[in-house]
């Protein structure tokens, strides 16, 4: 395991502990875990999407119909034609 | 275009595919910023255009919310470069909201737009209209769909930095 050392403000340290007390973890665990967590980008945006993704993917639409009604939406919004 | 793409926009569009299947091709293309294979760049309008995904159609319909998309701009926000008031140099000829992807593109030096939005893509084809003034303008700026950009990554090496 590797070693980094880095300064951080009162409040911040306050606000870690807070958070990995609710956590249920040591806070040396806890940051750990942050910091691991922004080395794993597909997990995070596993998480931030959700339920969403679930819903989309009971949907049976491909990510090419996604694409097109996305930009069709967008387009009518607006009044701008999309099939010129 | 040079294989050597670093820097890139995205198309608010990219964003939203994201949100919604962020395991599609659009999701790959922001997981490689979040890993600093590519180097996004994105400006105030662009963040506000994020920021209306949830009032859209099709995002509203399966159920995206404001919290979701605070998420990933905070996830992408320290890594992401923010262009302040890109100056105006582009007009598109059929889509004048597509006319500031371009503006950021040029203000941050970014060699290729990411995007599925026919009017943006149609700049890559000759025949369409405007395609050749653009392709005076800008020679060597892109618009390309985001599987193009992961092939790219992928031929070239670029994904062996993840």
């Amino acid at each position: 395991m590797a070693t980094i050392t880095v300064k951080i403000s009162d409040p911040t340290e306050l606000k870690l502990r807070r958070q990995a007390e609710a956590a249920g973890k040591p806070v040396e665990q806890f940051v750990c875990d942050v910091l691991e967590s922004q080395t794993d980008p597909a997990k995070a945006l596993r998480e931030i999407s959700g339920k969403v993704h679930q819903r989309f993917l009971k949907s049976g639409m491909s990510e090419e119909e996604l694409a097109e009604r996305l930009e069709r939406d967008d387009h009518a919004a607006r009044g701008v034609p999309y099939d010129e | 275009m040079s294989d050597a793409v670093e820097r890139v926009v995205f198309d608010c569009n990219i964003f939203a595919q994201t949100l919604i299947t962020p395991s599609g091709n659009a999701g790959q293309c922001v997981e490689r910023v979040l890993e600093g294979v590519i180097i996004l760049f994105w400006s105030e309008y662009v963040l506000d255009e994020i920021r209306g995904i949830p009032n859209k159609q099709t995002p509203l319909r399966l159920g995206v919310t404001s919290d979701q998309v605070e998420s990933l701009i905070a996830r992408l926000s320290p890594i992401a470069h923010l262009v302040e008031h890109p100056p105006s140099v582009y007009t598109h000829p059929i889509d004048p909201k597509d006319s500031h992807y371009v503006d950021l593109a040029v203000a941050s030096e970014a060699k290729l737009i990411v995007s599925r939005d026919k009017h943006l893509l149609n700049l890559m084809n000759l025949s369409k209209p405007g395609a050749q003034q653009f392709k005076a303008m800008f020679p060597s700026l892109a618009v390309w769909q985001p599987e193009q950009l992961l092939e790219m990554l992928r031929r070239t090496g670029r994904d062996e930095m993840r």
